[in-house]
């Protein structure tokens, strides 16, 4: 059963969802952190239903919306990366409070996988992390960012700007309009300045980090991830499932779901946090 | 099959969603007709990418390069690929 709420943070109304777990319950919650933009509403069935998934196996949850997303306050413009970290934190602090969980678990898919993994080096009460397909490389996602604005700008026929001259746009105007909303020069910083492999220093609770299959079978940057967990004492698990890029908008009028990634995750969750005999 | 027709194949299949392929015209404006949205040029590009071997950098994404068949099989040519 979902429950709708809305919770304030630093002076913003923001908008969750909670859904209790199914008995018999492990105790465990797990907060869902969305992706970034349009990546956030493309994945939005995909995370309601792995939530539901979730509830069915024992598990609470909580979903909510950023700043500037869905039914929260603001724009999308007026948040920037340290802020979706501290919303994840507050998320974390109200899950534990409304659902009485003995544990709260982050999950975050895309963007919001980055976020969980910086909100849990700020919070050791977090019990374990799930990282589905986590920015890792800011440089590589801000010019897919990029490159998604230089499509756009093509296929409508809106300018002809180099990628270069976005950037320059963003250092001028102080933003660029992406997606519906903008794209704020500190956002795009903080953007540009993630290394998640080096951001990772303390977390040392269970860490499951998904990613897609690639063609070139070149895991190499979630290796190096989990390399920096397990050097922080963390146990790491990497997790190779699905072979599709789901967070795109033909998967989402395809109805595609991620469900071997799903299967994936459920089973490495009953492995820690298994319900109660 | 030359460039051009597995590039009118996987228009006409993956984006056109199955329309006879002899109907699209090598000429026809994909982006004046908006055949093409900006998510169907990042999927062409990747297939581009991937079939024929190829680099497509940020600086090809201009519309005489993607205005139709003909016109993206000849930016294909020109970075190396071949059918």
């Amino acid at each position: 059963m979902s429950d709708p709420f809305f919770f304030e943070h630093d002076g913003t109304r923001l908008f969750g969802v909670t859904a209790a777990a199914e008995a018999p319950a492990t105790g465990t919650v797990v907060v869902l952190c969305h992706p970034y933009a349009e990546e956030k509403q493309l994945t939005d069935r995909v995370l309601v239903r792995f939530a539901r998934h979730l509830a069915a196996a024992g598990y609470g949850t909580l979903r909510f919306d950023c700043l500037g997303y869905g039914e929260s306050a603001g724009h999308l413009g007026d948040g920037r990366l340290d802020t979706q970290v501290s919303e994840a934190l507050a998320a974390v602090a109200v899950a534990r409070e409304r659902l009485a969980a003995a544990r709260v678990v982050l999950l975050g898919l895309r963007l919001g996988g980055t976020v969980a993994a910086l909100a849990a080096e700020r919070d050791s009460g977090v019990a374990g992390l799930v990282l589905w397909s986590p920015v890792l490389a800011g440089r590589t996602y801000v010019r897919e960012l990029l490159r998604k604005k230089l499509a756009a700008q093509l296929a409508l026929q809106d300018g002809t700007s180099t990628r270069e001259e976005l950037i320059e746009i963003i250092r001028r105007e102080g933003r660029l309009e992406f997606e519906g909303g903008f794209l704020t020069a500190p956002m795009f910083d903080d953007l540009s300045a993630i290394d998640l492999s080096r951001q990772v220093t303390r977390f040392a609770g269970p860490v499951q980090v998904a990613t897609i299959r690639q063609r070139s079978e070149n895991y190499g940057p979630s290796e190096m991830l989990a390399t920096a967990y397990r050097t922080a004492g963390a146990t790491c698990d990497v997790a190779i499932a699905g072979d599709r890029e789901y967070w795109d908008v033909k998967s989402m009028f395809d109805g595609v779901f991620p469900e071997e990634l799903f299967a994936a995750s459920l089973e490495w969750m009953r492995g820690h946090w298994p319900r109660a005999s | 099959m030359s460039v051009e027709e597995v590039i009118r194949t996987y228009i006409t299949r993956e984006i056109m969603q199955g329309r006879d392929d002899r109907s699209l015209a090598l000429d026809y404006p994909l982006i004046d007709e908006h055949v093409l949205d900006s998510m169907d040029i990042q999927r062409l590009v990747a297939f581009l990418e991937t079939q024929f071997g190829i680099r497509i950098t940020d600086d090809f994404l201009l519309p005489d390069n993607f205005a139709s068949v003909r016109a993206i099989a000849r930016m294909v040519t020109e970075l190396g690929g071949t059918a």
